[in-house]
């Protein structure tokens, strides 16, 4: 693996260059803010929990010891914070678990998915926001962190405390998820 | 092997974290399964997809500058904290509890030296939020969450938040309230510095133990329920230029206000000390306070005595005054021919939609408590004009950086300056106004800007800049102030000024409504586009009816015949008595090109020159749509005085034919024209009865910046006609083109609404090189500030011209 440029930047800031850190917001600030609207849902609150992200990174950043790891330290930190205004907001906490639970187990007892499939790529942003938003939040964040963070398997895996295989596993039935979610919103198909 | 054990490879596939071996058997399988290639192809979409969601909210530049100067204040040093060595967060930890033992002994025995809790969140509603003193982000809070001296709170939900103060005594939020909570003096349970919004105070104990600051005063009370309000004042004077130049100053008012429903409160306002009892009102500025004991009553005392100003067309103004009379507070405004829509915003703040073209003059007085709907209502009584608030969607919202300062002593009155050019340029001048009244007047002089985030009109701002474009304003804004916009809904109001109700007669020159029916009779129009084909039947034998008809024209009609059926496009009618020569002239003037028709698809403005206040000019307007829609026809004399109005209902899939002089008045000067106004798109064709010639009919609601004439097409009798059919002066250059040459060019200006009709005499007149206008050159109209209406009018069979845009022109 080679050198993150970022760990470049890292230094630079530990050293008390301002302009690094401008480099880093840069950077990061749309993949910090594409985290936190996964969590909370709008992007006015989205960005304000991107900029404490930020300024408690820059506050800390000293402790980073390597800087190849900043972008998984950076999203730990928009992760705890997201996590937070969650809980001292829980108007947040509405999805209804149980359904996403029992669909999913739905999904998991179909045969052979292949048999019966309607996979025109032809949906709509709403109809994907719709189906992701269905989603149980920790199927959303990694599906997130995967297509806008773009974190690798073993990132993922380090942020979420979860192993590289799980981290496959799990997005592979989040796509499914979506994908059967798509075709239940077409005109016409039975939904199930 | 299943096409259903690849999905998991096809997922880990598109994330790239396949083995080379993997690599090669997904691909070999792809290759032969339709089904899983198409799976593959959602999948990959769902990212782009949401990336696309994601990448319309993307940051910017000014993101980068919001998190500096978060750092910075949140750092006073703006470097980063000290490497701590491993092993030291453990002491690290105990430090910090050590700490926060201190701090709740010494806030405990020495509650002034530290910040202590001084209330509870009992309910936050929907979403109170606090700031805690120093931080530089609003959090959200919950119940039971522990207010300290200095924390900010602020409620920008529709439902009320509760907080309960030391001694239980409870006070509600409204929605939109910011307010910081404090100490306050030894006798009270705890104060609450009111900076925007409402608050109910329960007061359970004896004594002044809830106190209220505010910018213009204090109320305390015990055992007592009373609302405080705050809001600003603002006390414009406008000055308009007769050159479109024009001056807005004003100061912003602290306004406060205290409705007490039980007990009694003191207020300290103006260097004196009043007791309010239940049932009564007090409202009170840094330098007046008036008692009331019925200010509901008093709030309808409403006093307008304008009225409409044909006359002025340019200059005049306003100033505006708050005056402490024996019946509490009024505003009083004195108006002098200015602009229905600048009275309205300076009394309300509110973004005015409609009232073009109104000019009023008198005097308007109203209690500094009126509701803003009985004060507009109130003027558009006397006006004869409908005027109501109405909500209304911005699509646009914009929202202020958190680092700009908070305020923790009341704002005193704060100054306004806006200059406008004669060219149209803004110069301004904020001095700790508020970011809603920042909006407000800028808004008063046409900058578009969006709508503010409820929470950040309350903050100061000071700015200054010099000779911008109304455009510029915005993009200033943005960088000076590090406002961000992004595309989000909100609930605005407006200002909505009607037309006059049918039949009645407004102040200005207005006329008896034309009801289409009885012309148009039984016209079928094709709606598919405009028409081809009409037929007419049942018309009344009345010679002197005029008619839609068809280019094309029937000779049965020439008979004065009841049916006739007609095709290919428009007939502008007849006149009585002409029989069956006038079928063939009118057949003549089907000169309007099909060309012309079909490339229009309407507007809500349409500009007609009156070519001749001696000819009987003929005006088609064409609705193609299922619904009515209502047209206000204003006349303007060539110095652009508005001289006539008249609305006019065109029902749908209808052409209505208008004739000068019997459908609408006669525009009695050369060089007047008519402007249509409508809610939907209208097509419009125009033609001169008498000459049988071309009149124009442009549809001016986009114009192109250039138009271009035949010079072989003015002549001796020709005739070139120029309107400005906005609020806007405009500047354009005439110049004439041989070859790639310009051989003559000319500047000239056009006050809102001013039409010149030129004679080729009368282009010697302006330069006298204009007479050296060589044949097959080309006369070129540029705008240069604004927008004009233009048009070539010869009396011989001629085409239209083209303009830049490809619009017909004649």
């Amino acid at each position: 693996m080679g050198m993150d440029p970022s760990s470049d930047l890292v230094r630079r800031c530990a050293d008390g260059d301002p302009l690094a850190f401008d480099c880093l917001v840069r950077e990061y600030m749309n993949t910090v803010l594409g985290l936190a609207y996964n969590y909370v849902g709008n992007f006015h609150t989205a960005e304000d929990l991107a900029q404490e992200t930020f300024v408690q990174a820059f506050q800390s950043i000293s402790s980073l010891r390597d800087g190849n790891r900043f972008k998984v330290w950076l999203l730990r930190i928009a992760r705890n914070k997201c996590i937070d205004y969650i809980r001292r907001n829980p108007r947040w906490l509405s999805i209804d678990q149980d359904q996403d639970l029992h669909k999913e187990v739905a999904l998991k007892t179909k045969v052979d998915p292949a048999l019966d499939r309607d996979d025109r790529a032809d949906f709509s942003e709403a109809d994907l926001l719709t189906a992701l938003n269905s989603l149980r939040q920790d199927y959303r964040e990694i599906f997130i962190m995967k297509h806008v963070d773009n974190l690798s398997y073993r990132e993922i895996a380090d942020l979420l405390g979860m192993t590289v295989s799980a981290v496959g596993e799990k997005l592979y039935r989040v796509r499914s998820m979506i994908r059967e979610r798509l075709i239940e919103t077409r005109p016409g198909s039975s939904a199930s | 092997m299943s096409c259903a054990n690849y999905l998991p490879l096809i997922s880990r596939q598109l994330d790239g974290e396949l083995t080379f071996s993997e690599r090669n058997e997904i691909e070999r399988h792809l290759a032969g399964c339709a089904g899983c290639r198409a799976t593959q192809d959602l999948w990959r979409r769902q990212g782009t997809v949401l990336r696309g969601f994601l990448g319309k909210a993307a940051l910017d530049e000014s993101f980068v500058r919001k998190v500096r100067l978060a750092r910075e204040s949140a750092t006073p040093t703006a470097k980063p904290s000290a490497r701590w060595m491993p092993g030291s967060v453990v002491r690290w930890a105990q430090a910090i509890a050590a700490l926060a033992i201190i701090a709740f002994l010494v806030a405990q025995f020495f509650p002034g030296a530290a910040r202590y809790s001084i209330a509870t969140v009992i309910n936050p509603g929907e979403g109170l939020q606090v700031r805690s003193s120093g931080a530089s982000a609003w959090m959200p809070t919950i119940a039971g969450a522990q207010l300290l001296a200095g924390d900010w709170i602020r409620n920008p939900q529709a439902s009320a938040a509760l907080i309960q103060l030391r001694d239980s005594s409870q006070v509600t939020l409204q929605q939109g309230t910011l307010a910081e909570i404090q100490d306050g003096p030894e006798d009270s349970a705890g104060q609450v510095l009111l900076l925007r919004g409402s608050v109910v105070s329960e007061a359970q104990s004896e004594g002044r133990n809830v106190q209220v600051r505010t910018a213009a005063g204090r109320v305390a009370g015990g055992n007592a329920r009373f609302e405080v309000q705050v809001r600003n004042l603002s006390i414009p004077r406008l000055m308009l230029s007769d050159d479109n130049s024009e001056v807005l100053t004003g100061s912003i008012m602290p306004l406060s206000g205290v409705n007490v429903e039980k007990g009694v409160v003191r207020v300290e306002a103006a260097a004196r000390t009043r007791d309010v009892t239940a049932g009564a009102a007090a409202f009170f500025t840094p330098s007046q306070l008036a008692v009331l004991q019925d200010y509901q009553r008093d709030a309808q005392s409403i006093s307008v005595t304008l009225k409409s100003d044909p006359a002025i067309i340019r200059g005049g103004g306003l100033v505006s005054a708050l005056l402490a009379t024996d019946a509490g507070l009024h505003v009083q405004v004195r108006a002098n021919g200015v602009p229905l829509r600048r009275l309205l915003e300076s009394t309300t703040g509110e973004i005015v939609v409609g009232g073009e073209g109104f000019r009023v003059t008198g005097s308007l007085a109203y209690p500094v408590y009126s509701r803003q709907e009985d004060v507009v209502a109130a003027i558009g009584t006397q006006l004869g004009l409908p005027i109501s608030l109405k909500q209304a969607v911005n699509s646009r919202t914009a929202s202020l950086p958190s680092r700009v300062p908070l305020v923790s002593e009341a704002q005193p009155s704060s100054e306004f300056t806006i200059r406008r050019s004669a060219q149209g340029l803004l110069s301004f001048n904020f001095r700790g106004v508020s970011a809603s009244q920042v909006f407000r007047n800028l808004r008063s002089e046409d900058v578009e800007l969006p709508q503010l985030a409820i929470e950040d009109e309350w903050i100061p701002i000071t700015a200054e800049a010099s000779n911008l474009e109304p455009r510029q304003v915005l993009p200033w804004l943005e960088k000076e102030l590090g406002m961000v916009v992004r595309d989000a809904n909100s609930s605005v109001r407006v200002v909505h000024v009607g037309t006059p109700e049918r039949g009645t007669r407004a102040q200005i020159p207005f006329t008896s409504t034309v009801d289409a029916a009885p012309i148009v009779a039984e016209a079928q129009i094709d709606s598919a586009g405009l028409p081809h084909s009409a037929s007419a039947a049942g018309l009344p034998a009345d010679s002197s009816r005029w008619w839609t008809g068809a280019r094309s024209f029937d000779p049965m009609v020439s008979g004065g015949m009841p049916n006739l059926t007609l095709s290919d496009g428009i007939l502008f009618g007849r006149a009585p008595g002409l029989g069956a020569g006038t079928a063939s002239t009118a057949s003549a003037s089907g000169r309007l090109t099909g060309a012309q028709r079909g490339s229009r698809s309407g507007s809500r403005h349409i500009t007609w020159p009156v070519l001749s206040s001696a000819e009987i000019a003929a005006f088609t307007v064409t609705n193609t749509s299922p619904q009515r829609i209502r047209t206000l026809w204003n006349g303007y004399d060539n110095g652009g005085r508005l001289v006539v109005q008249q609305e006019i209902v065109v029902e749908a899939n209808t052409s209505l034919n208008l004739v000068s002089g019997r459908d609408l008045p006669q525009i009695s000067a050369d060089g007047g024209h008519w402007e249509t106004v409508s809610d939907s798109p209208i097509s419009g064709t125009g033609d001169v009865i008498i000459d049988r010639d071309l009149a124009a009919a442009v549809e001016s609601e986009s114009l192109p910046p250039v138009w271009e004439f035949d010079s072989n097409r003015l002549g001796s009798d020709g005739r070139l006609w120029f309107v400005n059919p906005s609020e806007e002066m405009a500047r354009f250059v005439l110049a004439v083109i041989s070859g790639d040459d310009a051989m003559v060019s000319q500047q000239v200006f056009l006050a809102p609404h001013m039409g010149m009709l030129w004679s080729f005499e009368s282009l010697l007149a302006i330069h006298p090189d204009l007479g050296n206008v060589i044949p097959g050159s080309t006369i070129v109209i540029q705008a240069m500030e604004g927008s004009i209406a233009a048009g070539l009018r010869a009396n011989a069979a001629t085409t239209p011209a083209r303009g830049k845009k490809g619009e017909w022109v004649h």
